[in-house]
């Protein structure tokens, strides 16, 4: 998508690249456990049986009601949705049809 | 562990907040061991077992390397490089070729008639052991060759082997561009607006693109191309064309992206490698790293072309071959590296009779080029020669309408070529459009499309191709 020889990434001072990124992560996760409750559960599924991956997965069932409830497991539900309605489209040649 | 996944996520947060932690310049030894501390987990994640080799390997080019400081004369710094590749050689031999080879000689004694069966060793090959030889052979040469500094800790040389954004499928990060990196007792601050438009075109790349490309259409057609419509093989093909490149430089992507945040740079490693107008040229626009590794650890020693027409044809083939061997243990790649070696023979051969002049020269020599590389890549696919032969006898019998290829595969395709495709400075314009936004915008919509993208990808993380090397 994005060509190699652009990658290049300008450095623009000295300082923690860290606690930049940190910032950013922190406020990325924010977002992300508000709008990604769905494939939070869903990961919490396919955690290996250790301790505490029972609770973690209780948790995660929780949250993802809790946030449906407010409606906002629907924009993830929605998108999946509509691309496996695409995915499954088919063809208008002949032997697609068959 | 994969990159596309919440289990890196989780990692990444707990590695940036490790970091965030040791911030500052009286930090910085121990910010490089918590780095290698993460490395080594991360690595372990396939298996713990595979961390001693990396830690070996990594000593063995750290040892060579201080050793060929203390050495003056040629012939002895000569005799040490030389025990050093040979080192590197050794492990990637016995942990990646030794089966492949048993295999291939035991096929030759049956040819034969003889009944004699040499065993198998049966390792399991260690991820990522193709690139880490490779950093490795390449310090121990550049220090021989002086141009490199020599690496005198332990952690850096342990760093840089091991860091874990290009630890499994590179990109191939020369010792005198990353090591500096290292010196350096504070990580620089980056512009974090092109690093997070990377990542996300990245997933976007792997996760939409490739994934649903290999599910839907490549890998059904591959499976059983006996069976496949004319037209399904064809676009197949094409396909798979785009999957590996949406793939490898999706990773490719992240890992610089991922790095940048932490405050190191990697090169680039690919360069609309499809918009190539012969196979030269192609070889300087796809895994970049690579490429240039091989031109300057094997073509260039071999004589390059310094030594008349013939042998410079030769060097190019050999060069080729070892490339194609070096992607896996088995003779399809030896086979896809012979066609790469034949075609820059080839190439080289025809450029002085000028068959591609003007604008509609260089359109047909890049429709011509992208036609070769994508039938070579059919050898890098298939399981085996007989699915190759499969796949063209069946894509030549020009019989049967498309059954697996549907709007949304050949959506797919178009869409993977326009992105390849896309103007050289994208991240730039893209980050220059961006960057008023405050940062925590940029990181609520970051999130927003990492979610969409994980809405819009198929059930699961198929491994990155490159994985297997």
């Amino acid at each position: 998508m994005i060509p190699g020889a652009d990658h290049r990434i300008e450095a623009i001072g000295d300082g923690g690249a860290a606690r930049q990124a940190l910032r950013l992560l922190a406020a990325g996760l924010l977002v992300g456990v508000l709008l990604g409750a769905t494939p939070l559960r869903q990961w919490t599924e396919s955690l290996p049986d250790v301790p505490g991956a029972t609770a973690l997965h209780d948790a995660a069932v929780a949250w993802e009601a809790a946030m449906d409830r407010l409606r906002l497991t629907r924009p993830y539900t929605a998108m999946r949705e509509a691309l496996r309605g695409l995915e499954d489209t088919p063809g208008w040649w002949p032997s697609a049809r068959e | 562990m994969l990159f596309p996944t919440l289990s890196f996520l989780l990692f990444f947060t707990v590695v940036v907040v490790g970091l965030a932690m040791l911030d500052g310049p009286a930090a910085h030894g121990w910010r490089k061991r918590f780095l290698v501390l993460a490395s080594y987990w991360f690595y372990a994640q396939w298996d713990w077992r595979f961390c001693v080799l990396l830690f070996g390997s990594s000593v063995w080019t750290y040892g060579a390397g201080l050793l060929l400081g203390r050495l003056v004369g040629q012939g002895v710094r000569k005799a040490v490089v030389a025990v050093a590749v040979a080192g590197h050689l050794l492990l990637l031999g016995l942990f990646k070729y030794a089966d492949f080879f048993v295999e291939s000689m035991n096929g030759l004694l049956h040819r034969m008639g003889l009944l004699r069966e040499l065993p198998f060793v049966e390792f399991i090959l260690p991820v990522g052991i193709s690139f880490f030889t490779f950093h490795g052979i390449s310090y121990v040469v550049d220090v021989y060759r002086r141009q490199v500094e020599i690496c005198r800790r332990l952690e850096d040389m342990l760093l840089y082997i091991s860091f874990f954004p290009q630890l499994v499928a590179g990109p191939i990060v020369r010792a005198a561009f990353f090591l500096p990196q290292l010196y350096a007792s504070t990580t620089r601050r980056f512009d974090p607006v092109p690093a997070v438009l990377l990542i996300l075109g990245g997933l976007f790349k792997k996760v939409v693109v490739a994934n649903y490309l290999a599910t839907d259409l490549v890998d059904k057609v591959f499976a059983d191309p006996g069976h496949a419509a004319s037209l399904d093989l064809l676009l197949a093909g094409y396909g798979y064309a785009v999957q590996i490149y949406c793939d490898f430089s999706a990773y490719t992507d992240i890992a610089i992206g991922i790095a940048a945040l932490l405050g190191y740079a990697f090169p680039p490693n690919f360069d609309q490698p499809y918009r190539a107008e012969n196979l030269q040229d192609f070889w300087r626009r796809w895994h970049i790293s690579l490429s240039s590794w091989l031109r300057d650890y094997l073509y260039k020693p071999l004589g390059g072309s310094r030594r008349g027409r013939v042998r410079t044809l030769v060097n190019l083939m050999v060069t080729m071959l070892l490339g194609g061997i070096w992607h896996g243990a088995a003779w399809k790649f030896v086979a896809w590296g012979a066609l790469h070696g034949g075609g820059l023979v080839v190439g080289r051969a025809v450029q002085p009779l000028g068959l591609f002049r003007g604008a509609a020269g260089r359109a047909a020599a890049i429709v011509l080029t992208f036609h070769f590389v994508c039938f070579a890549w059919l050898f890098f696919r298939a399981d085996s020669f007989e699915t190759v032969m499969l796949y063209l006898a069946q894509l030549f019998r020009m019989e049967g309408g498309p059954l697996l290829v549907t709007p949304f595969t050949f959506g797919l395709i178009v869409l993977g070529l326009l992105m390849h495709a896309v103007p050289r400075d994208l991240v730039q314009r893209a980050s220059a459009v961006v960057r008023p936004m405050r940062w925590w915008g940029l990181a609520a919509l970051a999130a927003i499309v990492v979610v969409a993208i994980d809405a819009l990808g198929p059930e699961g993380v198929a491994p990155f191709i490159y994985f297997r090397f």
